[in-house]
């Protein structure tokens, strides 16, 4: 638990938690950031799972840089909103389950990516997803959808 | 029905009450009003990018599918949000008094007249007429461009809510 004192007493951690504006603007963009992550990432499953086949899924890819803006402006915001209630967030289980989830809804994209995106074969335009990818979209929805849920209950801290 | 109508029916609809006396209630619609925000921006914005110019080889009629998705995201955070107006522990009031709240219905209006003016000025019609590759006209890229910029400022002011003003 010294870590976690001494995380949030770091520069990082008293600048956002003191500053006026900072810490408002670290969550406004963790807002943003979830809405093209989340966004994004479960249009695509939607599709893969079927919904609005006639939508050409290669050509999707293009939307994935606003999708990966989305993880980055919420990887750094939350790191800084992290610092700064270290000791609020590190001693709260639910706060893990959020982390959890968004390591498996990463893991689902990336996957997803080389074999959906990837492959050289036209075919995969046209067709419905089956297997693997199907399952892979499956829990990309979940475990987003998992990662609001846990994500706003941190600020209740229900289970700390 | 003026503001003040509309404010003393939702406090004598007993939603106020209601999201008051279970401890769930508002986190339960903060997590519905995200996931709604999320579904509206990652589907309307796929079409507003698409005719930024953004993966052209995709036809935009099929694409346009995504925006009843958006819709129903739209709907659930309607409902959850009159809920939240509604289940502020203070009085509504103290919502039709903060700027950001002004501010995210003024770009939300403004969101909504952008969509007509897509929808009712024959824009929608040459946008659904793309095919791959297709290049969308200038009045198309001007209105996908305002979208997003509006749909980005109403969560913005959402998100700032309790610090320029004091509501949740």
């Amino acid at each position: 638990m010294e870590l976690v004192n001494a995380i949030e007493q770091s520069a990082v951690g008293a600048l956002v938690r003191e500053s006026l504006w900072v810490y408002p603007t670290l969550l406004t963009l963790h807002g943003v950031g979830l809405a093209l992550l989340v966004g994004i990432s479960c249009a695509v499953d939607v599709r893969i799972l079927g919904f609005a086949s006639d939508v050409p899924l290669r050509p999707m890819a293009r939307f994935l840089p606003v999708m990966y803006l989305g993880f980055w402006l919420n990887a750094l915001s939350g790191l800084g909103l992290l610092c700064a209630e270290a000791s609020k967030m590190l001693r709260d289980p639910v706060f893990f389950v959020k982390m959890a989830c968004i390591l498996a809804g990463t893991g689902a994209i990336v996957r997803l990516n080389t074999l959906v995106f990837r492959p050289q074969d036209a075919r995969l335009d046209r067709d419905t997803f089956h297997g693997s990818a199907r399952a892979l979209a499956l829990a990309s929805l979940a475990a987003w959808t998992l990662a609001i849920v846990t994500g706003r209950l941190t600020a209740y801290g229900f289970f700390r | 029905m003026d503001i003040n109508g509309a404010v003393a029916w939702l406090q004598s609809s007993g939603l106020p009450g209601y999201m008051n006396a279970h401890a769930w209630a508002w986190p339960a619609c903060e997590v519905l009003h995200f996931i709604g925000m999320a579904t509206l921006l990652g589907t309307i914005g796929l079409l507003d990018l698409r005719m930024l110019g953004l993966a052209r080889s995709i036809p935009a009629r099929p694409l346009h599918r995504f925006v009843q998705w958006g819709l129903g995201g739209f709907v659930i955070n309607l409902v959850t949000g009159v809920m939240f107006v509604a289940g502020n522990p203070f009085a509504p009031l103290e919502y039709i008094s903060n700027v950001a709240f002004l501010l995210k219905m003024a770009f939300l209006i403004l969101a909504g007249v952008n969509a007509g003016i897509f929808y009712l000025t024959g824009v929608s019609d040459v946008v659904l007429r793309l095919g791959p590759g297709d290049d969308a006209p200038l009045a198309a890229k001007l209105i996908g461009g305002t979208s997003m910029c509006l749909w980005l400022g109403v969560i913005v002011f959402g998100r700032l809510l309790p610090y320029l003003g004091d509501a949740f």
